[in-house]
């Protein structure tokens, strides 16, 4: 059985080995909706610099273009992340570990070794180690095609004994990156007002600040303030303008304050 | 946003166009950013939605560096909240272009189109300007503005794609583009001291005929029709506007959006709901 494609894994489970949509109630809806037009894409964040892109999440997008311009803004960038990789989902390969088989698959033309170098291409692999894990980037590999790309993930997966639960392949070229000098995922400007721990913070008794002296500065009056257990309640109470009644002082920590 | 370090005293000329320019930028970017928050669950799909919101948010965080200057610098009374919410229209300085409501999504395209461009050639005359603090706070914005033109420019190219989307897009342009002239028209008393002071590289109103030939080129590239009139915005380089936001001459939308930051028209500007005590325990003006 050669690898299942993601986008064939259809919730009807019917078969649509010619490629042909099954229609159903969904398929109509999304008719309606021109979703129909859409691909979903999966979408790998670098968090770190010293980890690999992992799985994070699906956007659906008409294009490569768009996909990538979505993903960079529907993952948490609060988080800073490096990279992200979007990868339509019909390009992505996909296989249980223990299905994987280090030899090409019978009468499949994707043995590595027999193929000439020119009818390679690298494929980017993605391995899931553990239930409950996204996917991780590991090392590309160069097939001639998604079976035998597997066939060559298998192999390594071998070599270094290493176990994994699921595998997937997608060709390097239907993977679209960020750039390297991508601003938009590093925020520039102070973005912590956009947290309701902010507005907690920020819905301070004017007392505490008062008692903290006329020295500080309000940046140190604000950070000192204490925040309120209950930020929506608080919220709430200073569109009363009556927040003084609300938020609670606290004496500790005016009490760093001469 | 320490109100009380305003003094009583006259402003030079050099802050008075200060504070008139900075203005500028700040209500340019709130009410565009209020503008693309009227989106919110509207969008087209999840993800576009998501990322509107995301550039509204990034909008109003602009606001914000250029209402902490003013502040900072004491050149308004107020705090946050008073500059972005507690003034009446006519003390608003936004380009028109960005006040008005939006009916179609291709509102959003156009408007993101023409006005990206705009502000970053305003900003870039900050950032190579001899003021440390406001160079500074231009280059932050301008490490966010990349995206928000790639956004534009993904979407008006989609937008050409069927003949009612290039339909809808030609009109939303053909609507936006008189609502440009005013986009660089600071006048001479805001542009001139701050070009003799250094703080602009470059006179504002320099900067049009360099962003209208841009905006040329990318309806030709798209290959739109937006007609004669609209195109007229572009070439009228150096013919005053009609209506100048710059000076605080808004129009009807801007008095809604206020309003509705607001919550209706018999609460006053200053009693806004969702007002927090100031931090310092001051009244508000």
């Amino acid at each position: 059985m050669s690898g299942e494609t993601l986008s064939e894994a259809d919730a009807d489970g019917e078969g649509t080995a010619d490629g042909e949509a099954v229609a159903d109630a969904g398929l109509d809806a999304d008719r309606e909706l021109g979703m129909e037009d859409l691909d979903p894409y999966e979408v790998f964040v670098q968090w770190r610099e010293d980890r690999p892109h992992e799985h994070a999440e699906v956007v659906n997008a008409s294009d490569d273009d768009l996909a990538l311009l979505f993903a960079r803004r529907n993952v948490d960038v609060r988080q800073e992340p490096k990279s992200v990789w979007v990868v339509p989902r019909p390009a992505l390969t996909t296989r249980a570990a223990a299905a994987l088989d280090a030899r090409p698959a019978e009468g499949a033309t994707g043995d590595a070794d027999a193929a000439v170098d020119a009818e390679r291409e690298p494929f980017a692999a993605f391995v899931q180690w553990e239930r409950g894990t996204p996917h991780e980037a590991v090392d590309p590999v160069e097939a001639a095609d998604p079976d035998g790309a597997l066939a060559r993930v298998a192999r390594r997966l071998a070599e270094t004994d290493d176990d994994a639960l699921n595998v997937w392949v997608a060709p390097e070229e239907a993977v679209t990156r960020s750039r390297e000098d991508d601003t938009a995922l590093v925020p520039s400007t102070d973005r912590g007002y956009r947290s309701i721990q902010w507005y907690a913070q920020h819905s301070i008794d004017p007392s505490a600040v008062e008692a903290a002296g006329e020295d500080q500065t309000e940046q140190e009056a604000l950070e000192s303030a204490e925040y309120t257990d209950s930020p929506i309640e608080d919220a709430g109470s200073a569109a009363d303008g009556d927040a003084a009644a609300t938020a609670d002082s606290d004496a500790e920590n005016t009490e760093e304050n001469p | 946003m320490t109100a009380t370090d305003v003094t009583d005293d006259e402003p030079t000329v050099e802050e008075a166009a200060l504070r008139e320019f900075l203005l500028g930028l700040a209500d340019d970017d709130f009410a565009l950013g209020h503008r693309l928050t009227d989106w919110v669950g509207l969008g087209p799909t999840m993800e576009e939605d998501n990322t509107l919101a995301s550039i509204a948010q990034d909008e109003l965080g602009h606001a914000r560096l250029w209402y902490e200057a003013l502040a900072d610098r004491g050149l308004v009374e107020g705090d946050l909240d008073d500059l972005a919410l507690n003034r009446r229209p006519a003390a608003r300085r936004n380009s028109t272009l960005v006040e008005v409501d939006h009916d179609d999504y291709a509102d959003v395209v156009a408007i993101s189109l023409l006005y990206h461009d705009a502000e970053r050639r305003l900003l870039e005359a900050v950032a190579d300007g001899d003021d440390a603090d406001l160079a500074g706070r231009s280059r932050q914005a301008l490490d966010e503005e990349p995206f928000h033109r790639e956004h534009a420019d993904l979407w008006s190219e989609r937008l050409t794609a069927t003949d009612e989307a290039r339909s809808r897009l030609e009109a939303a342009l053909a609507a936006a583009l008189p609502r440009t002239t005013d986009l660089f028209a600071f006048p001479e008393r805001v542009a001139d001291p701050l070009v003799e002071a250094g703080t602009l590289a470059v006179d504002p109103a320099a900067l049009r005929a360099e962003w209208a030939a841009d905006v040329r080129d990318r309806l030709h590239a798209l290959d739109l029709s937006v007609g004669d009139e609209a195109l007229g915005a572009l070439d009228a380089v150096d013919a005053a506007p009609e209506r100048n936001g710059r000076v605080g001459e808004h129009t009807g939308a801007l008095a809604d959006l206020v309003d509705q930051i607001h919550a209706g028209d018999d609460v006053l500007v200053g009693d806004h709901p969702v007002l927090r005590p100031r931090a310092d325990g001051g009244e508000r003006p």
